[in-house]
């Protein structure tokens, strides 16, 4: 199936190639139609019938019925500090990653692995964060940066750079909040 | 059509070099990658070496830069397509998402393909542009009526998943939908008559002056309501009223022989 959803895509880039090297020749046209009729079967077939063929898409994004919302539930992952406090996980420590996807991460995947891969995965994260901030986890365009699509709190940079020793992993509810998992070495 | 392509790719290389290390996720531990789907590698061509990878993303940028100052713009989009449809899906693999439309860079990815095959004059690749940039406002419509029904524009609903953003702390303001019936009425109907609206849209300038400012406003009111950002938003640019080909063949003629 990945290699079909590959080809959807490759045989329209082929198409796209073709009509602009044939651009001022006879065949030229046909394929010029033929971009256009590709592009509108594919886009409808994604579309209406709600097949996965990115980039041609059905977004399905956002579509369920928000009227059980009692029943969310979101995780959170904070830094344990050296002096006992926490804080939320800064968003330089996962960079590139988004602190939406990381989240999303969490639920998907990290509560459901196994204790050693937990840890070892913890680990990884707790280093990073005591990394000092670099290129490669600093936007160059700052503040005008393109943004998590999702708004969330907590701080951009880590305050204090080795002062990091574990984490701890929330678990969000409409009513509160219960840790279901720390790291700590 | 020079200035859709300047503007899907400036669009596009905001979003690169927004996240400079993107091509790092490669290295990143087996425990990220967990959660992937099989033969996703496969579907992207995740098939190198982390150091080709970063000369690709590299690439990557000098392509959107020559399509934006027009070196060798067909084979620049082109080649930026492509490399956008290989990395934009990177992070969202972890989280089975089913697919890459958070990232803003999906109309991209089509745009900058027709870009790169488009005569100078023609007039059909943008509208296949707006398209792609109008199709996710009219599938996603699609999507929210095969899942939940009429009812997801509701007022109900929408006063639902401003209290589902509520909870999150993704918004302050959310107050002001819950409260208002009205307010949250006015969102889910309007929301439904843009996103089909613009489908309409890309076809008609009349429709497109109507409803492009309206989803533009959407997009702006959604970020403190609910804390949703369309990271795609700048794209509404592409139904700006851009001068045919014949009009401007005509102008210039008015201006020689004035």
């Amino acid at each position: 199936m990945s290699l079909i959803r590959l080809g959807v895509f490759v045989v329209f880039a082929a198409l796209c190639i073709g009509a602009a090297a044939m651009a001022d020749r006879p065949r030229g046209r046909l394929l010029r139609w033929l971009v256009t009729t590709y592009f509108l079967v594919a886009s409808a077939a994604a579309g209406l019938a709600q097949r996965d063929l990115w980039p041609f898409s059905g977004y399905p994004v956002i579509a369920e019925s928000s009227s059980r919302w009692r029943e969310a539930v979101w995780y959170s992952m904070f830094t344990i500090e050296s002096g006992g406090g926490e804080s939320p996980l800064a968003a330089d420590a996962i960079a590139p990653l988004r602190r939406s996807v990381l989240e999303k991460w969490i639920e998907r995947t990290f509560v459901h692995l196994p204790e050693q891969q937990k840890r070892r995965a913890a680990s990884w994260i707790v280093a990073r964060a005591n990394q000092p901030a670099t290129w490669t986890n600093v936007s160059p365009l700052g503040p005008l940066s393109a943004p998590d699509w999702l708004v969330r709190p907590g701080p951009a940079r880590a305050t204090a750079r080795g002062m990091v020793v574990g984490i701890r992993v929330y678990e969000y509810r409409v009513g509160g909040r219960s840790m279901v998992y720390e790291y700590k070495p | 059509m020079t200035f859709i392509r300047r503007l899907l790719a400036l669009h596009a290389l905001w979003v690169v070099i927004s996240l400079p290390s993107l091509p790092a996720l490669f290295t990143w531990p087996a425990e990220f990658w967990s959660g992937a789907r099989s033969n996703v590698a496969l579907r992207y061509l995740w098939v190198f070496p982390a150091s080709v990878e970063w000369i690709l993303y590299v690439t990557l940028v000098v392509a959107l830069i020559l399509a934006i100052i027009g070196i060798a713009p067909r084979a620049a989009s082109v080649s930026a397509a492509l490399l956008l449809y290989h990395f934009t899906p990177l992070e969202d693999v972890w989280i089975g998402s089913p697919g890459p439309y958070m990232r803003g860079l999906t109309a991209d990815v089509l745009g900058m393909c027709l870009a790169g095959c488009a005569p100078a004059k023609a007039t059909w690749p943008i509208l296949l542009v707006r398209l792609s940039v109008a199709f996710p406002y009219f599938f996603s419509t699609i999507a929210k009526l095969y899942t939940t029904g009429p009812e997801w524009f509701a007022g109900s609903n929408v006063r639902d998943m401003a209290l589902i953003f509520q909870a999150v702390g993704s918004t302050s303001f959310a107050d002001l939908v819950i409260r208002s019936p009205l307010l949250a009425w006015t969102i889910g109907v309007g929301w439904f008559a843009v996103s089909v609206g613009m489908l309409a849209a890309s076809f008609s300038r009349r429709v497109a002056a109507l409803v492009v400012p309206a989803a533009a406003v959407a997009h702006l009111a959604a970020i403190p309501l609910f804390g949703v950002i369309w990271i795609a938003a700048p794209l509404l640019l592409v139904f700006l009223p851009l001068p045919q080909p014949s009009e401007t063949e005509n102008s210039s003629a008015q201006r020689q022989s004035a």
